[in-house]
C-alpha cells in the first residue's frame, strides 16, 4: 500500500471540513439557506444518478424525471395507505428500480438518440398513467400527503436537510465504490465498444439494467423525499422533464464520470442559478443559457477535471 | 486424430440480407492446432470468425465448441466458456487505461471473482505481450502496434481455450510480426486452441498447422500450409485466372 501524501491528507481533510459544515449548516445558517442547500442537495442525488446511467455506461437517459415522480407518487401513495415518511423512502425507491429494471429490459437495446428519446416517453406516458389511474394517486387532482403535526415545520425541515444530505453522500459513495467494482469496469468498458465488451465476457444487457435501476432508486429517493417536503404534488411538478435536463446539465459541467463532479455542477449550476434569479428576473434564463453554453465549450469535460490536473500539477493528465 | 475436434463447424451459411457472405463453410480445428483462414478481400473470413463468437447469427448450420453447441450461445457467455477472439479493428475501451483494459478480460470471462487471480491474469498477460512499460497510459495514446498487442493481451487475460485472432499482425512491420509470431507460438505451447486470420502471408504460413482457404464465402481448400499455396484453386483465387493459365501453359511446356 502506498503511504498517504501530505496533500492526500488535506484532500481528506478539505473533505471532512465540508461535511461538517454541511452538517452544521442547520444550526449556523437561516431557512433559507438551508432551503437552498437541500434543493442543491436535491440535484446532487439526481445529478449522481444520471452520473451512473449516462456517465459510466455512455446511455444518455433524459428521462430520468420518470424515476423521479414514480418516487413521489411511490412515497405518496405509501403514506397515505399509512407507512411512515422514513419507512415509505426505500419503498419508493425499490418501486423506481423496479420500473427501470422492467422497462430497460427492452429499451435498452435502443442506443444513442433513439434510447434518449425512448426515456421522454417514458416520463410522458408514466405522467399520464399517474392522471389516469387517479383514486389514491389523486389522478389530476394532485395528491396531498398526510401532514405529519408531531413535529413542528423546523423540525421537519430540518430532518428532510438531513436526509437530503445523506441520501447525496451515499449516492456518492454508491458512484465511487461503482468505479472500483465489477459492473463499473463492465460499463465503463461497454460505453465505448458493446461488442468489445459482449466478446469478452461482459453481460452488457444484465450490467445495462443494473446500472439504469441503481439510477432509477437514487433518483426515486430523492422524489421521495421531495414529496414528502413539499407536502402536494401532481403530475406537472413531480414528472418535470427540466428535472432531467436540469441534472443533465449540471453532470455535465461537473464532468460525467468522475466521483464529485457531479456534486460540483450540483452546487455551481444551483448556486448560480439563485444568485441570477435574485438579480435579473426578467432574463434569468437567457442568462443561464449563455452560462451553460461558456461552460460546456470552455471545459467539455467538466470543471472537475482541470481543477484535478491544477491540484496534480499537470502531470497526473490520465484520468 | 483420434480426439475429437475442440471447433467443429458445420455447413455455416450466414446472409445479409440478399447476399450471402459464408455458405455452408465446414471444418475442424483440432485440440492445440492453429489454423488459420485466409482468402481474397471480402471472402468472408472476419463474418465466419463473428458467427463464431455470435456477432453475427448464423442462417443456417452450427458450431460446436468441446463438444457444446455453441451457436445460439450469447456472446458473454462464450467468453465465460474460454472463447476468446480479437478485433481486426481494434476496439480498445478508450476511457480505459492499458492495463484496465487488460482487466476487463481477466474480470469477467470464466467467472474469476477473486482479486488475486485478476491481478495475475492482468499481469501475465500485459507481461507477455510486452505493454508493461504502457500498462498506464491510455489506449490513444499507445502506438497501433501496442494497441494490437492490446487486443492479443485482453483475449489472453481471459485466459482462454479457444482463441480466434482477427489480423493481428495487419499494420505491423517486419520487427513487430516476428515478435507476434513468437508469442502465437507460445501461446498455443500453453494448450490453447487458435483459429487466425491473416493477410500477412509469410507469418500464416509460418505459424499454422492447417490453412483453410474461403472465396466468396465458400471453402476452396483446408490442407498444410505448402500444399494449400500451391492448390490451383487458391492461386487462382488470389492472383487472377490469367495468371493460373499462364503458370499452368508454363508447366506443361516444362513437362514436355
Amino acid at each position: 500500500m502506498t503511504p498517504i501524501s501530505p496533500r492526500g491528507l488535506l484532500l481528506a481533510l478539505a473533505g471532512a471540513l465540508c461535511l461538517a459544515a454541511l452538517a452544521a449548516v442547520p444550526w449556523l445558517a437561516g431557512n433559507y439557506w438551508m432551503r437552498i442547500l437541500t434543493s442543491i442537495l436535491m440535484y446532487c442525488v439526481v445529478a449522481q444518478g444520471l452520473n451512473v446511467i449516462v456517465g459510466f455506461a455512455g446511455y444518455h437517459a433524459f428521462g430520468n424525471a420518470a424515476f423521479f415522480g414514480i418516487g413521489a407518487y411511490a412515497l405518496g401513495v405509501s403514506e397515505v395507505l399509512g407507512l411512515g415518511f422514513l419507512a415509505s423512502i426505500p419503498v419508493a425507491a425499490a418501486v423506481s428500480a423496479l420500473v427501470a429494471a422492467l422497462v430497460g429490459w427492452p429499451l435498452l437495446r435502443l442506443r444513442g438518440h433513439y434510447f434518449a428519446i425512448a426515456t421522454v416517453a417514458l416520463t410522458m406516458a408514466v405522467g399520464e398513467l399517474v392522471t389516469n389511474i387517479g383514486g389514491v394517486t389523486g389522478g389530476a387532482q394532485g395528491l396531498a400527503l398526510p401532514l405529519d403535526t408531531s413535529q413542528s415545520p423546523e423540525q421537519v425541515y430540518r430532518q428532510i436537510y438531513f436526509l437530503m444530505f445523506g441520501l447525496a453522500v451515499l449516492s456518492t459513495l454508491a458512484v465511487w465504490h461503482l468505479s472500483n467494482s465489477r459492473l463499473g469496469y463492465a460499463l465503463r468498458a461497454l460505453k465505448d465498444s458493446e461488442r468489445g465488451a459482449m466478446a469478452m465476457g461482459v453481460d452488457t444487457r444484465r450490467a445495462k439494467v443494473a446500472a439504469w435501476a441503481i439510477s432509477a432508486a437514487l433518483t426515486g429517493a430523492a422524489g421521495a423525499i421531495w414529496a414528502h417536503w413539499m407536502t402536494f404534488i401532481e403530475v406537472g411538478s413531480a414528472f418535470d422533464i427540466t428535472l432531467s435536463v436540469k441534472g443533465y446539465i449540471m453532470m455535465l459541467i461537473g464532468g460525467m464520470g468522475t466521483i464529485f463532479g457531479p456534486l460540483l455542477g450540483a452546487a455551481f449550476f444551483e448556486l448560480f442559478s439563485t444568485l441570477i434569479w435574485s438579480r435579473f428576473t426578467e432574463v434569468h434564463n437567457l442568462v443561464l443559457g449563455i452560462l451553460v453554453c461558456v461552460v460546456v465549450l470552455a471545459l467539455p469535460f467538466g470543471i472537475w477535471q482541470p481543477l484535478r490536473r491544477l491540484w496534480h500539477g499537470r502531470q497526473g493528465s490520465r484520468a | 486424430m483420434t480426439t475429437q475436434p475442440v471447433l467443429r463447424i458445420r455447413d455455416v451459411t450466414v446472409r445479409f440480407g440478399g447476399v450471402t457472405a459464408v455458405k455452408g463453410v465446414s471444418f475442424d480445428v483440432a485440440q492445440n492446432e492453429i489454423v488459420g483462414l485466409i482468402g481474397p478481400n471480402g471472402a468472408g473470413k472476419t463474418t465466419l470468425l463473428n458467427a463464431i463468437s455470435h456477432l453475427e447469427t448464423l442462417a443456417s448450420g452450427s458450431i460446436s465448441c468441446f463438444g457444446e453447441r455453441i451457436s445460439d450461445w450469447a456472446p458473454h457467455r462464450m467468453a465465460a466458456f474460454g472463447i476468446a477472439r480479437t478485433f481486426q479493428v481494434v476496439q480498445p475501451f478508450a476511457n480505459l487505461t492499458v492495463r484496465q483494459n487488460v482487466r476487463v478480460g481477466a474480470m469477467f470471462a470464466r467467472g474469476r471473482h477473486e482479486h488475486v487471480r485478476v491481478a495475475a491474469a492482468v499481469e501475465e498477460a500485459i507481461e507477455l505481450t510486452g505493454l508493461g512499460a504502457k500498462a498506464d497510459l491510455l489506449p490513444h495514446q499507445v502506438t497501433l502496434a501496442d494497441r494490437k498487442r492490446l487486443e492479443l493481451a485482453r483475449a489472453l487475460a481471459m485466459q482462454p481455450r479457444v482463441l480466434l485472432l482477427d489480423e493481428v499482425m495487419a499494420g505491423l512491420n517486419h520487427t513487430e510480426i516476428g515478435k507476434v509470431i513468437a508469442l502465437i507460438r507460445a501461446i498455443r505451447d500453453k494448450g490453447v486452441t487458435i483459429l487466425v486470420v491473416e493477410h500477412v502471408m509469410k507469418a500464416i504460413t509460418a505459424i499454422c498447422d492447417r490453412i483453410v482457404v474461403l472465396q466468396f464465402g465458400e471453402k476452396i481448400a483446408d490442407d498444410r500450409p505448402d500444399r494449400v499455396l500451391s492448390d490451383e484453386k487458391v492461386v487462382r483465387a488470389y492472383l487472377g485466372d490469367r495468371y493460373a493459365a499462364r503458370q499452368a501453359a508454363l508447366a506443361q511446356g516444362e513437362a514436355r
